[in-house]
């Protein structure tokens, strides 16, 4: 080899294209973003599904049978937080898009008010 | 968690990973099989009747409606939006969804490339002082970092482009296509072989597999490309040199190569630039040797692209960041590589129909 070739960091974020606000179709941003939306929903869904599908395949090839057991399942406090701050994080994947992509007119005023740049 | 591979494939490092990038496998194929000809039907129909009605003027004989009405009038259809943002939604699904499991395995990933460096250093071949020029530092098909800027940016290529492919190149099986169509030179001699464009030198290696005998080379300005492709390499035990390089200045010896192939690599670079390319394979081809080109399909005389198609592909240059496809599907393709002094002709047809196969010979 001619030299040593790559000793930087690894971006943790990179990408023009898949960051910043993004494309815009329709003459109503909210069409994009409910689209976006649904896309993320239903990778979601479908990424349970089959994680509950390898899940129970697997539980089946142990000889343990979960059905019943989860249904009567009661979650403690550190259970029910944990699971708090997943479904929180779910819902950012799913509804991020309306965020990205504030309604035009009042996009700019309206992240002026948050950051508090009201001159 | 080392989840393994799939094959030569590298699996997702995460089961959530996988499974919502197959997701977007399955969603892709929906968008693009069924959706792309509802599109064209729709926008087609709606053309035909602009014209019919005299909303569009008719195109002159041997013309075509000029592009912007047909954009214009393809958009009067709601499903032309709705493909739009589809397309465009599931290819970042793609790029997130695949660099975020990577960037999870990123540092044994460097370590890999490291060790393949230091194990096999004489196949890859990389000038410290090279630096990428700027056309060809955008986010190609809007991967992150584009093929130069993201030190993770083999793996991520490598995984989503299987998505790209819809699951039909998980093992290589298009390259090998690519590589055993790849034209012969009259004579048989096969010492040297050159993939230009290679990025992680998927045909690069079936090259080496078909012609064992043959010295073979990639070229990629692309280094996390050239560094994966060296690292799969060494890893598979094929003994391919790796250069990271433009392919208008390969560096490499006139007449060098019986054989060059090329993948879609044209339409992603300016028609200038392609011009140079052309002229820099003509220099490093020995008289006789043979070009196989598989690109985008163009408007030359071998080629009528249809309305649709060229909604498409104007679509895909500006929502997909193909910023050079436009100008490549204008210009005189064959007339360009005739005109640096090869004899062109088809080449063989290819499983995917949509790209024109060409093969342009070294005149002895």
């Amino acid at each position: 080899m001619d030299n040593t070739v790559m000793d930087e960091a690894i971006p943790q974020d990179l990408g023009d294209e898949i960051g910043g606000r993004g494309r815009v179709y329709f003459d109503d941003v909210v069409i994009d973003n409910m689209m976006d939306a649904l896309l993320e929903l239903s990778a979601a869904v479908w990424t349970n599904h089959d994680r509950v599908l390898v899940l129970e395949k697997i539980l089946e090839e142990k000889g343990i049978e979960v059905s019943q057991a989860i249904e009567a399942h009661v979650p403690d406090d550190e259970e029910i937080a944990r699971r708090a701050e997943a479904r929180d994080a779910f819902v950012d994947q799913v509804f991020g898009a309306f965020l990205r992509r504030p309604t035009h007119h009042i996009g700019e005023a309206a992240k002026d008010i948050a950051t508090g740049n009201m001159e | 968690m080392d989840r393994g591979s799939i094959g030569i494939l590298p699996r997702p490092t995460k089961l959530a990973d996988e499974s919502y990038l197959e997701f977007v496998t399955s969603f892709r194929k929906f968008a693009i099989q069924r959706g792309f000809p509802v599109v064209a039907a729709n926008g087609e129909a709606q053309l035909e009747r602009a014209v019919k009605s005299g909303e569009v003027a008719p195109p002159e004989d041997g013309k075509q409606v000029p592009l912007d009405e047909v954009k214009r009038v393809f958009r009067e259809v709601p499903i032309t939006p709705t493909w739009q943002r589809f397309v465009r939604s599931q290819q970042e699904m793609m790029w997130r969804g695949t660099r975020k499991s990577f960037l999870r395995d990123g540092d044994n990933l460097m370590k890999r490339m490291d060790e393949a460096e230091q194990s096999n250093p004489s196949n890859i071949h990389v000038d410290p002082t090279f630096e990428p020029p700027k056309y060809t530092r955008c986010e190609i098909h809007c991967q992150p970092g584009g093929y130069t800027d993201d030190p993770l940016g083999g793996a991520v290529f490598h995984y989503g482009t299987k998505i790209f492919y819809e699951g039909f190149n998980d093992q290589d099986e298009l390259h090998i296509e690519l590589a055993e169509k790849a034209t012969n030179p009259a004579d048989g001699k096969i010492d040297s072989v050159l993939d230009i464009g290679c990025s992680i030198g998927q045909a690069t290696t079936v090259l080496k597999d078909l012609y064992p005998q043959a010295e073979v080379w990639g070229v990629d300005v692309g280094l996390p490309m050239i560094r994966y492709a060296h690292m799969r390499a060494t890893e598979r035990g094929k003994d391919v040199h790796f250069k990271q390089a433009l392919a208008e200045d390969s560096g490499f010896a006139d007449g060098q190569f019986d054989m060059v192939l090329s993948y879609i690599l044209f339409h992603e670079v300016p028609v200038k630039k392609m011009t140079e390319i052309i002229a820099e394979t003509f220099r490093v081809l020995r008289p006789g040797g043979t070009f196989s080109i598989y690109e985008f399909p163009n408007n030359n005389e071998n080629f009528a692209v249809s309305d649709a198609h060229r909604f498409m592909i104007d679509n895909d240059s500006r929502d997909n960041c193909e910023p050079y496809s436009p100008a490549f599907v204008a210009s005189d393709f064959k007339g360009i590589l005739e005109g640096a002094g090869f004899v062109v002709e088809d080449g063989p047809t290819l499983s995917n129909t949509f790209l024109q196969s060409l093969v342009a010979r070294k005149p002895d």
